[in-house]
């Protein structure tokens, strides 16, 4: 899946049981790689090329444990609880996990020279402004959107001041919306909308765009991160132009009068071959690659004007937001969930955002007296009807990163996996019917 | 509002007067070539040679000669009572016709067959082009005869016009016949010397700009094409609807499929949408990118106006003269374009049917739009002012997450600005010996700069006094109106 080479360094990925994490694992040993280990709190997995180690990431000793054992030149920390914990557990795991991991990984007796860290998109959102082809210019809010995105930060803040420290180089890798196969969080709450028979509901006019990332892309990501880590990305790139995404849409080179198929031609003469050589290879002349135009405000107009040949943006030291490079409306994405999952909502009721705040407020006043949690909320009517897309022009550059799989296809491999865990649910049922 | 457009329209745009004594050095209006050439630009090409004509200097005259001669092209290609044993070699030979003085052909039926009637005057103005132009414009039509004779060899008795098969055959189709037209217009407008001579080499983005044009055309003109016998949908996006073949797609009783087959064409004509905007943010010369935005924009409305639209497969969808001449009037800059463009992708996306089997592509087409129009041109930075005065500012009421970055860019650039405009006016000052180094602390700097700002600031108090003046004597007013109707009403 991963399209880069094995580099042969020990590799420990820590919480690489979990959903983003086992993904890591299975590229890495899918490019080739040999030293493959994991460090997380329980197993779910088993494979004879990996060595497992289980234990508590706030604990030094455990941590200690695996680093020495693994030997491990390269770490990539994914752990992070689940929403919906609480505050208390993801201080443990956000915090002080990545401290401890961070205090054990720069000593002077570590082997680890890199570390990969899984921050997330929602660092920078505060929930009430949007997110409009956000770069990584933008600042964290001063106040985070809850106590799960204020542990992101704090540990996101904590990898990046380590970059540097002995000979330790960090990055940091900020997905949005993550979703695939091994996902459970976010497809059950597609799904329960379903089961709930509310999919005729649509709140806000669907106008506002989101991004929704492959698990695939984002563990690509983390391997690309690892690999040029200690690079540096040279100015003079910053004005060459890159390729646009449209895996979805289909890749279909443009035909110019030095770069066609043969097509109809029955008499082909050699120039006709020539450019049709050049049209299947991924050639492009020189000539005909776009200028890049950067006004004052674009996010590398100082970098790309300046005229040191041999200077560069260091890859260590920054973080990066990872997508899919294709921002859709949200009512679009719960629709083709919904689709694939084999539900087709008869009609569609469209409520005002306004309308959906006043409900959502309604809804929780209503279960803080039932005492249940509440599954319509204020944030979920955030989410739906504002703007939450990014630019990822930084890692596109920086890291080489270009999605590997799309929207269209990711959505499918997602949806075809949990038909099949729910098949396999209504089976645990009806044996537990028939005993 | 369509009615003021076209009032504004006609009394504000300056159009140009190819007939006026001053434009004669570039359009050569008096020479009778000339002037049958210009003739037939208004018979053949109807609402473009409008745009053609306001291309400054000697581009209209080129260009009118250039759209001459792929129309005699055209014209061959489309004749359907020309056999393929003449046709074909002519499709290939006429660029030879163009160093030919007073070669004519005259066995075309079709609507358009003046052109090739008469080609000995076009042939005539086109020896009068500068030799560089003459270059561009004889390979693009020996480029584009072979590519149209390639496709026409395909016809059969049964078949008169081939089918287009897969999407690389329609896209290679729309190369030769609109692809190259762009090519062609760029290697035109660098050699004028009024676009920068790189774009002559844009090779992708000029094919993407005539692809984009093309596409819509032949998706517009379906029912025309089909009662005509020909058609050229792709076979790879109808036959996936259950069609057997193009005809069907005007059955009424098969409406639903052929609205999904039209909603997936529409789909792959968005694909050229970025790259269109980004030609179009390359150009600078005004008239120049008014001839490209006017018909992209034109292309764009149209596919909106077709898509999802059960009477395009009844008849011809038009826009609006009204609404033409709208669109015109702000298609003078690549930011508003793209605005367009955008407003556009909405209206697509907002017509996108729940139960279309391309609904999550056209979702991501659109958004492809939407964010590269807010890349390259935030919507939250406001321009406005007059001709050669413009002002830009961050729109107040925004909830864009950028717009505090943006602003604190602004902001410290300004600064920076500034201090360097100080120190060099500090500097010369020195220079001239009118003012001693005056030597102070970071502390003291701080303090004149302070006072420098402070002399400056905005009048907060006389704008805050002017504000409660005018609301009370509004509340005053008001209350003796209705002390007015309170005390005369009965």
């Amino acid at each position: 899946m991963s399209n880069s080479p094995a580099t042969h360094e020990s590799y420990l990925v820590v919480g690489g049981c979990g959903f983003l994490g086992r993904h890591i694992v299975e590229q890495l040993l899918g490019r080739g790689e040999t030293q493959v280990s994991v460090f997380d709190i329980v197993q779910r997995h088993f494979d004879n090329n990996v060595t497992f180690y289980i234990g508590d990431l706030s604990k030094p000793e455990d941590v200690d444990n695996a680093l020495n054992k693994s030997k491990a030149t390269v770490v990539i920390h994914t752990a992070s609880p689940a929403h919906g914990l609480g505050r208390a557990i993801y201080e443990k795991v956000n915090v002080d996990g990545t401290r401890t991991l961070l205090d054990a990984v720069v000593e002077s007796s570590s082997t680890v020279r890199k570390l990969v860290y899984t921050s997330t998109g929602g660092v920078i959102y505060s929930g009430k402004e949007d997110m409009v082809n956000a770069d990584e210019r933008l600042d964290y809010p001063a106040v985070p959107l809850d106590a799960y995105n204020e542990t992101k930060v704090a540990a996101e803040k904590m990898v990046l001041r380590s970059n540097g420290e002995g000979d330790l180089l960090t990055c940091a890798i900020r997905p949005v919306g993550i979703f695939g196969p091994g996902d459970r969080q976010m497809i059950n709450g597609f799904y329960s909308v379903i089961k709930n028979g509310q999919t005729k509901w649509q709140i806000g006019d669907n106008t506002n765009l989101g991004d929704f990332t492959y698990v695939g892309n984002v563990a690509h990501a983390h391997l690309l991160a690892a690999d040029k880590l200690g690079t540096t990305y040279p100015y003079s790139s910053l004005r060459d132009p890159i390729s646009s995404i449209d895996i979805s849409l289909g890749q279909h080179r443009i035909p110019t009068s030095q770069a066609r198929p043969i097509g109809p031609n029955t008499s082909p003469t050699e120039a006709d071959l020539l450019a049709a050589r050049k049209f299947e290879s991924d050639q492009v002349d020189e000539s005909d690659l776009r200028p890049v135009l950067r006004t004052k405000m674009d996010h590398f107009a100082v970098e790309s004007s300046k005229e040191d040949e041999s200077g560069g943006i260091e890859i260590a030291g920054q973080a990066f937001f990872i997508t899919n490079g294709e921002p859709i409306y949200f009512w679009d994405f719960a629709r083709t969930v919904w689709r694939q999952l084999g539900h087709v909502p008869s009609y569609t009721i469209v409520l005002s955002t306004a309308i959906g705040l006043i409900l959502a407020t309604l809804a929780e006043m209503f279960s803080k007296f039932s005492g249940k949690e509440p599954g319509f909320t204020r944030f979920r009517v955030s989410q739906a009807t504002q703007q939450r897309y990014y630019d990822i022009e930084k890692a596109r550059r920086l890291l080489g990163y270009h999605p590997i799989v799309g929207l269209d296809d990711g959505m499918n491999r997602w949806t075809t996996w949990y038909r099949g865990e729910l098949e396999k649910q209504k089976e645990v049922l009806e044996n537990e019917k028939t005993k | 509002m369509e009615l003021r457009a076209l009032i504004n329209f006609a009394i504000w745009r300056d159009t140009r007067d190819i007939t006026d004594v001053t434009e004669l050095p570039t359009t050569f209006y008096n020479r009778p070539t000339m002037q049958k050439c210009w003739k037939y630009l208004d018979l053949t090409s109807r609402s473009f040679a409008r745009v053609v004509k306001e291309l400054e200097g000697d581009l209209a005259r080129t260009v009118c000669i250039f759209y001459l001669v792929l129309r005699a092209l055209d014209t061959v290609e489309d004749d359907m009572t020309i056999p393929n044993s003449t046709k074909l070699p002519l499709l290939r030979a006429l660029h030879t016709k163009l160093y030919e003085p007073g070669w004519t052909f005259t066995e075309s039926k079709e609507r358009d067959r003046i052109v090739l009637d008469e080609f000995d005057n076009i042939q005539a103005e086109f020896a009068q082009l500068d030799p560089k132009y003459q270059a561009v414009i004889a390979d693009i039509c020996k480029k584009m005869g072979a590519g149209m004779a390639d496709f026409a060899a395909l016809a059969t008795p049964e078949q008169p016009v081939a089918e287009v098969n897969s999407i690389a055959d329609y896209d290679l189709y729309c190369h030769y016949v609109a692809g190259l037209v762009g090519e062609g217009l760029s290697g035109i407008f660098a050699a004028s010397g009024k676009e920068r001579a790189f774009i002559a080499d844009q090779l992708t983005l000029s094919n993407s700009m005539g692809l984009l044009l093309q596409k819509t055309n032949i998706f517009r003109d379906l029912h025309e094409d089909v009662l005509e016998g020909r058609g050229f949908w792709p076979r790879a996006i109808w036959a996936k609807h259950g069609f057997n073949s193009m005809k069907e797609l005007i059955d009424p009783a098969r409406e639903k499929e052929a609205l999904w087959a039209s909603s997936e064409m529409v789909l792959d004509a968005l694909r050229h949408a970025t790259d269109a905007l980004d030609y179009m943010t390359l150009l600078k010369s005004q008239s120049v990118f008014n001839f490209v935005s006017i018909p992209a924009v034109m292309a764009i409305a149209t596919l909106e106006r077709t898509f999802m639209n059960p009477k395009m497969l009844k008849g011809n969808v038009k826009i609006r003269r009204g609404e033409m001449v709208r669109l015109i009037m702000r298609s003078t800059n690549p930011r508003d374009v793209s605005y367009i463009f955008r407003e556009f992708a909405r209206m697509i996306h907002a017509k996108v049917h729940k139960d279309d089997p391309n609904l999550l592509k056209l979702s991501i087409a659109c958004g492809k739009i939407e964010q590269w129009t807010e890349h390259h041109y935030p919507s939250f930075i406001q321009i406005a002012g007059a001709s050669g005065q413009m002002a830009s500012s961050i729109d107040p009421t925004t909830n864009d997450a950028r717009a505090a970055l943006f602003s604190r860019i602004a902001l410290e650039a300004q600064e920076a600005a500034k201090k360097a405009r100080q120190e060099k006016m500090l500097a010369e000052l020195r220079a001239q010996g009118l003012i001693k180094e005056r030597v102070g602390t970071e502390e003291e700097k701080a303090r004149w700069a302070a006072q420098a700002e402070a002399d400056q600031a905005t009048p907060w108090l006389m704008i805050i006094s002017v504000v409660v003046g005018m609301l009370a004597l509004m509340g005053g007013l008001g209350s003796i109106i209705v002390w007015i109707i309170l005390k005369y009403s009965d």
